[in-house]
């Protein structure tokens, strides 16, 4: 039995459900029962419960896609800030076979990225990889940061929208999981994104956003 | 959580001083909005709570009955202490003030000590034996730069609505009458106004990420008519003398509109 | 009896102070609160999970959770010398552990949380409400927890049991006892009581440290629906 409606605020403690559902982000069982375990948004999908925070929070996940920073490099990895508790490690193993003389050429410090999550072992280290299609640096584009009900409703629920932005304006646009969006593009096109972000951002949960945003991209 | 976009804000921010725009729109000599509020802490003989935008001071005056020194027998004594609370900002930690915390006190100090704010003589009680101890104690609840004007307007704000007790001879003995509250001896009014050097612009109340770019600041204590009562350069990088005389005009400008703030306060 | 009981302050027996709260205060802080209660103030702020670099400091199976309480010098009616003193040292590890079985510490393993507790002005109570305002302030970072930890005082004054003690009940009164609780289960994450009582005072008192934990739990659930459920 569902003790919540979709899309209900829940806060921390909150009893969610008796039923056997898989456990999604923000909550946890106790005695049979599923409770929220931070103030966020219930999403049920399908069979999975999750509790979507209100802020920038993001814990690392396999296979999501992420935007990071270089901060520092070694022989053997380089570290990069992936906006979230715990920094993300990339093995220079990963560029082997590329065949490169030096490998400072082709990643520097403050370099910004776009890789995926690997691994995440049992004390939250986070292993990043590039080698896969569509992953690499970024040479130009804008990054906006922002929370995560707005990942959440253009990437998880939404994914349609920012194929619509890209199609209508003729701009790039990523949507990385952990917060960061990075959009390349005319100015003036990347500054109208940048006015709908703010107004998802704003008000994620809003009645009809996914109307109003969508005709707000047509008549870009 | 480090912003990852801090580099290129900081380009952003060169491009847009090129321009003579800022980051948060404002004009190169304008302070972000200032409110005060007075007798915000009971237990204290005088508080204010200051925020300079994102910037919140909160601070203290007790008094106390206590011997002077023996250099000043019949001067009262004013001792100042800032706390960079740990709430404020990442960077900030717990244990004894560090250099910033104390730079901070030193100038705000002197900035009062100076003016004068406080006639000092008129807190003795009995000369060689007993005055009037002030303990300033400026608390830094939130941190977005431009610590040392805030400071100091909380403080003397703090001192300005500062009431401390009658103090009564019964039979020789001293005694406190908490009935009867009086104000400070007031004798001049004072503020400090910083003027910061980014890129060869000189700007005044700076972000916390101006500050992180700043070459050098001045910090001008001024009295009320105008004279200087405190100048404190700070920062790694140097000035010229023009640029010194520069910001001396910027800042009495800025100290009259900081006049007219303190104004406002009920006193 | 108690109910004819008209205290001091003119509350009865089982009257709280008024109450203000308020999340999401402080700009740099991952997570805030700020509770007033009669002229109490107090100011909570929350950084972390970060992480620690350092092996010595971290643990492998879960945050190290770092709680600090400090009153600012003019909080109290005699000047307090500003850093830690035996008071302040001992409540800090109190108010640490009275949270610990709220939170999922075993999520952030090599990581630091760091709660840090200022009371801007004391009149008794503060202890609990450094706690009531720690839970809010971790809920604001939203840190994963099990519940919103609830806090409040009870006592005796004048051979009556009371909740919420001020400062004139704490000094003058026969024993003071501050609570707190997981409301959700009702289980007992802090206990401490200085004075005397009888076990059958003790066990009136704790009924009503439960009833005033409950209200303030009340409290708190509204204040943080407020900030974000605001349409």
């Amino acid at each position: 039995m569902m003790f919540v409606d979709n899309k209900e605020i829940v806060l921390p403690g909150h009893l969610l459900s008796d039923s056997n559902l898989t456990l999604g982000r923000g909550t946890f069982r106790e005695d049979g029962k599923i409770y929220s375990n931070m103030t966020g948004i219930v999403f049920l999908d399908s069979d999975t419960i999750s509790v979507i925070p209100f802020k920038y929070t993001y814990k690392p996940k396999y296979g999501d896609l992420i935007i990071g920073r270089v901060t520092s490099s070694s022989y053997s990895s380089w570290t990069i800030n992936i906006n979230s508790t715990y920094q993300g490690y990339l093995s220079t193993s990963e560029l082997y076979d590329k065949n490169e003389q030096n490998m400072n050429q082709i990643i520097n410090i403050k370099d910004i990225l776009l890789l995926r999550v690997a691994q995440v072992d049992e004390i939250n280290r986070v292993k990043l990889t590039i080698r896969s299609h569509g992953l690499g640096k970024f040479n130009q584009g804008t990054i906006v940061r922002v929370k995560q009900p707005t990942v959440h409703f253009l990437s998880e629920e939404n994914a349609f929208l920012t194929s619509m932005i890209q199609e209508y304006t003729c701009t790039d646009m990523i949507v990385a999981k952990n917060g960061l969006i990075w959009i390349n593009g005319l100015k003036e096109n990347v500054d109208k994104i940048l006015k709908i972000i703010e107004e998802i951002e704003n008000q994620p949960f809003k009645h009809n956003l996914i109307k109003i945003v969508q005709s707000k991209i047509m008549n870009l | 959580m480090v912003n990852i976009l801090s580099e290129v804000s900081k380009e952003r921010i060169f491009d847009l001083l090129n321009h003579d725009q800022r980051i948060d729109e404002r004009n190169f000599i304008q302070y972000r909005d200032i409110t005060i509020r007075t007798d915000y802490i009971s237990k204290a003989e005088g508080s204010a709570m200051v925020s300079v935008g994102g910037t919140t001071v909160l601070a203290g005056v007790k008094a106390q009955i206590g011997t002077p020194f023996s250099n000043a027998p019949d001067k009262g004594i004013i001792i100042t202490n800032t706390e960079l609370l740990a709430i404020a900002s990442r960077h900030f930690e717990y244990g004894p003030p560090n250099k910033f915390a104390v730079e901070i006190s030193r100038v705000v100090d002197r900035t009062i000590r100076e003016a004068p704010l406080i006639d000092l003589e008129k807190l003795c009680i009995v000369e060689g034996s007993k005055v009037w101890k002030l303990h300033i104690d400026i608390n830094i609840l939130d941190f977005d730069g431009n610590l040392m004007d805030a400071a100091c307007l909380a403080a003397v704000s703090a001192l300005l609505t500062t009431k401390i007790p009658a103090i009564k001879f019964v039979n020789d003995e001293i005694s406190i009458d908490t009935e009867h509250l009086t104000k400070l001896p007031i004798k001049n009014r004072s503020v400090l106004c910083t003027v910061v050097k980014i890129n060869d612009k000189m700007i005044v109340d700076p972000l916390y990420v101006e500050e992180t770019l700043m070459d050098a600041s001045l910090s001008i204590g001024f009295r009320e008519d105008g004279t200087l009562c405190a100048i404190q350069k700070c920062g790694l990088n140097i000035l010229t003398a023009q640029e010194v005389m520069q910001s001396m005009n910027i800042a009495f400008n800025m100290s009259r509109e900081l006049f007219s703030i303190l104004d406002t306060i009920n006193q | 009896m108690n109910e004819q009981f008209i205290r001091k302050d003119g509350r009865p027996f089982n009257s709280l102070r008024n109450m203000k709260m308020e999340i999401g205060v402080l700009n740099n802080a991952d997570g805030s609160a700020y509770i007033e209660c009669g002229n109490n103030k107090i100011l909570v702020g929350v950084y972390g999970p970060k992480e620690l670099y350092s092996k010595k400091h971290s643990k492998p199976d879960g945050a190290v959770l770092r709680c600090k309480y400090n009153m600012i010098p003019f909080s109290v009616t005699e000047r307090k010398r500003p850093g830690p003193d035996r008071r302040s040292t001992e409540i800090s590890k109190l108010i640490s552990e009275a949270i610990t079985p709220a939170i999922f510490l075993e999520k952030y393993p090599r990581s630091s949380i760091d709660v840090s507790i200022e009371v801007l002005e004391a009149e008794g109570g503060t202890r609990c409400l450094g706690i009531v305002g720690a839970s809010l302030a971790l809920a604001d970072a939203e840190i994963p927890m099990k519940d919103l930890i609830s806090a409040c005082a009870v006592g005796k004054v004048d051979n009556h049991i009371v909740v919420d003690l001020s400062e004139e009940e704490d000094q003058t009164g026969q024993a003071d006892m501050p609570v707190a609780i997981m409301p959700r289960t009702g289980e007992i994450t802090f206990l401490q009581m200085d004075g005397n009582l009888s076990v059958p005072e003790f066990e009136e008192a704790m009924q009503l440290a439960y009833d005033g934990c409950y209200y303030i739990n009340q409290l708190q659930q509204q204040t943080l629906l407020k900030k974000y459920g605001g349409e």
